[in-house]
């Protein structure tokens, strides 16, 4: 213990400095029983040290040996940085030692590696060189003078390879596994130190995590730093500017080279503060930064970023679409420019500032697309303000909206706007009190509107459906949309086909996700039948019908389940059925309707006279259960004759598949319907 | 004592309850949003498989996959080897939702999801790796 002890004093009063680089400590120790034994150097000595510790430094059973010419330091067990060696031993076969220099111009160190050494001590100049040459182009040189009111160390770095001091290297550090780096690197002070400088260049440089979700490869550039200390408080500066550089950082991945930092501050008190910071990120553009971190914190304590014009595409792929990968907002396809501000304080955002122009998004999955972007969003956390959306167009599930201006308002997460006019193809989408608000299940918002004819032909050649006609307009009552719940309160009131539709009970969820399910109980009438049937190519039906479905439930825009009964409507109209009408209501449960016909006299009339059509489908489990107007011993009446000539087609299968009736609303084929001519 | 008694049992008759319940869900009813999912997880199966195999992402025991070993995969491929595990769980999540929709019973998300994460695991090629309850990986 009380060797120990001895040996503390003499780095601390040869090597002050070495206090500073603990690393370096068991190095101070034998230079300095050199120092002061250099008479003893023929004699022979053996010293003993039973341990010397630092946080991140220890060393073990260490022994110093001086035969004639020949130092030897052992060191039994040498942990650092929690990384530990066993049995390392410096040799020096033929050490110098004179009271003007000690010397050791070819020695090896054993246990770490091997590596070739020289050390020289020149005690009157106070001055000391190590070098390592671990590798003929390799150098890693030391030099080290010190006077009666300070000291200084300068390390000269030749093609030095990264990955040997990969292990003393903190472990929680991603590991260096490849690169080299050449530089100078110097510190000096005091009773303590005062300054640091470095400048390096790095080549090929690779490191990586055990997980492999921090890693780098390939990276090449040139680090300058200095730092100054005044005082209790330190002035730094930095700057790196990697030109090669392919590095995943979870979840980011850069890879190219192009990307600069520069920044200057402050270190006090713990506190590490970034006065003038600026971020260059090639494709995306340059970035001000300041701030004020903890030392050893994981959030800061005060941060802003400032952006000027940075290109939207780069900066959406690069840092935002690594980040929203699970939402709706995951797969875009984005262009524009935009100003930014951010600045977050006692750990949350306290404001930002978001200014697009000429911005464009557009889902990848095609189902939403805004183009001409031009918006101003000054947010802030405790102030209401004013901001605005314009947009130039787009599309929402293939319907073509806008140009859009709205005037909205912001206080704290709460959003609203009073009124917006959003055309809708060739009608309008007016959208009032739209209020919009952050929880902590996500977004909800409302609002309530209405909607101006928009025409059918237009609507049904967005969505791809057969040509309609006529015009579909309404009123909108509350729709609210929350933990991806889209809800319609009270009734949804169009204009179709002449007639009126009335959409009750409306629930849509993950309207924009993968699986998208409505449901909906939906009344029509009075539908006139000759704008319907010329509409879907059915033949031609002169009438009026209501429609109610009930339970309905669309999976992905297609139904999988309703309760559906279509009936004439009541009340005095022209009520006529044309025979390819009559062929294809036939070919929903089967043919035979065409041949029987044919093979009657009713083959010469176009039309015939009917006094009630009727069908019902119940939809469940991929099976339509089929009704009538009435029931007969075998069937149910699907139209009931009436008038000169009559015609009524009864319909005998009463379970259809769905898709099998899908198909044959698509192509007339065989069935076991049989028109009964009366 | 008799209230550490009581809590088991509570949740074995809970359980005993449920567990006919639940045995009435259809796992292998269909919908368009469930055709869907299974053509695109169907699409996405062949640039997943390799990392599967390669022990970069495996089945967590929850019925999703992770990015289990990163450096598994070239440091290029890793970030799509991230999109593609936050896609696949994205369809996932939204396939057994859509299962207990389509059952009329949407409470049912949790037990469905339990029970495919056992189906994925046992259908599991040898070699791939998966999560046990514990949390641990292992090599199937």
């Amino acid at each position: 213990m009380e060797r120990s002890f001895v040996a503390r004093l003499s780095v601390v009063r040869y090597f002050p400095f070495l206090i500073l680089l603990q690393r370096r400590a068991i190095i101070g120790l034998w230079l300095a029983l050199l120092a002061v034994a250099p008479s003893l150097a023929a004699m022979g000595l053996t010293f003993h040290v039973d341990d010397m510790t630092s946080p991140a430094f220890q060393a073990r059973e260490i022994t110093v040996s001086l035969q004639g010419a020949a130092l030897e330091v052992r060191v039994g067990r040498l942990r650092i940085h929690g990384h530990r060696w066993r049995q390392v031993r410096l040799s020096c076969p033929r050490v110098q030692i004179g009271k003007e220099e000690i010397a050791c111009p070819h020695g090896v160190l054993t246990g770490i590696g091997r590596w070739p050494l020289s050390f020289y001590y020149w005690p009157r100049q106070r001055r000391f060189v190590l070098r390592l040459a671990p590798l003929p182009r390799e150098s890693w040189r030391l030099a080290a003078h010190w006077k009666r009111h300070g000291w200084a160390g300068r390390l000269t770095v030749v093609h030095g390879r990264l990955r040997r001091w990969a292990r003393w290297l903190p472990t929680r550090l991603p590991k260096m596994t490849a690169g080299t780096v050449d530089g100078v690197f110097t510190v000096s002070g005091g009773s303590g130190l005062t300054a640091l400088h470095g400048t390096a260049r790095f080549n090929g440089v690779a490191f990586s995590d055990a997980s492999g979700l921090h890693a780098g490869d390939k990276l090449g550039g040139k680090l300058r730093f200095a730092a100054q200390r005044r005082g209790k408080a330190w002035r730094w500066t930095a700057n790196a500017d990697w030109r090669k550089v392919e590095v995943f950082w979870q979840p980011l991945y850069f890879a190219h080279g192009g990307q600069q930092v520069q920044a200057s501050g402050r270190l006090a008190n713990g506190l590490l503060q970034i006065d003038d910071g600026t971020i260059r990120l090639a494709d995306v553009g340059a970035v001000a930064i300041g701030g004020v971190w903890p030392l050893g914190g994981k959030r800061p304590r005060v941060f802003s970023v400032r952006a000027h014009n940075v290109d939207l595409a780069g900066a959406y792929k690069i840092l935002l679409q690594p980040f929203l990968a699970n939402g709706v907002l995951g797969a875009l396809r984005v262009s524009g420019r935009a100003d930014a501000v951010w600045r977050y304080a006692n750990g949350a955002t306290q404001e930002f500032d978001l200014d697009v122009r000429h911005g464009a998004i557009a889902d990848r999955r095609q189902r939403f697309a805004v183009h001409g972007i031009d918006a101003d969003a000054p947010w802030s956390r405790t102030m209401q303000r004013q901001g605005r959306l314009r947009l130039a167009g787009g599309q929402l599930l293939h319907l073509a909206v806008g140009p859009v201006s709205a005037p909205f308002a912001m206080q704290g997460w709460n959003f609203s706007a009073s009124r917006v006019e959003a055309p809708l193809l060739d009608g309008k989408l007016v959208i009032d009190g739209f209020q919009a608000n952050k929880r902590a299940d996500g977004w909800s918002w409302r609002f309530h509107g209405e909607l101006t004819p928009i025409s059918m032909k237009r609507l049904s050649h967005a969505l791809s459906l057969a040509p309609m006609h006529g015009a579909l307009a309404g009123v909108i009552p509350d729709v609210r949309y929350q933990d991806r719940r889209l809800t319609v309160d009270g009734a949804l009131l169009f204009n179709v086909f002449d007639g009126t539709a009335v959409v009750k009970r409306l629930t849509l969820l993950d309207p924009l996700g993968l699986a998208p399910r409505l449901t909906a109980d939906v009344d029509m009438r009075n539908l006139d039948l000759n704008l319907l049937t010329r509409t879907f190519a059915f033949g031609h039906i002169t009438g009026r019908i209501d429609a109610q479905v009930s339970h309905l439930v669309l999976s992905d825009w297609r139904p999988v389940q309703f309760d559906a009964v279509v009936r004439s409507s009541a009340g005095d109209y022209p009520k006529r059925i044309s025979q390819k009408a009559v062929e294809n209501i036939s070919a929903l449960g089967g043919a035979g309707a065409a041949a029987a016909i044919q093979r009657s006299f009713l083959r010469f009339f176009d039309t015939f006279g009917y006094d009630k059509i009727g069908l019902s489908c119940v939809l469940r489990q991929g099976v339509c259960r089929m009704g009538g107007v009435a029931n007969t011993p075998h069937g149910y009446i699907i139209v009931k004759g009436g008038g000169i000539p009559a015609i009524t087609v009864i319909g005998y299968n009463r379970a259809v598949g769905w898709d099998e009736l899908l198909n044959r609303l698509r192509r007339i084929t065989q069935g076991n319907l049989q028109p009964v001519v009366r | 004592m008799t209230r550490w008694l009581i809590h088991p049992l509570l949740a074995l008759l809970m359980l005993t309850l449920a567990a006919p319940v639940f045995a009435a869900a259809n796992l292998e009813i269909n919908t368009p949003a469930i055709s869907r999912l299974q053509a695109s997880m169907q699409s996405r199966y062949q640039r997943l498989s390799r990392y599967f195999a390669s022990g970069a992402v495996g089945l967590t025991h929850d019925g999703l996959v992770a990015l289990r070993d990163a450096s598994q995969a070239p440091l290029s491929q890793r970030q799509q080897v991230n999109a593609l595990v936050a896609a696949e769980n994205q369809d996932r999540r939204a396939l057994y939702r859509e299962i207990a929709r389509a059952n009329g019973h949407p409470e049912w998300e949790a037990e469905i999801q339990a029970t495919f994460a056992q189906r994925w695991i046992s259908k599991a090629p040898p070699g791939w790796w998966y999560q046990s309850l514990s949390g641990a990986w292992r090599r199937k």
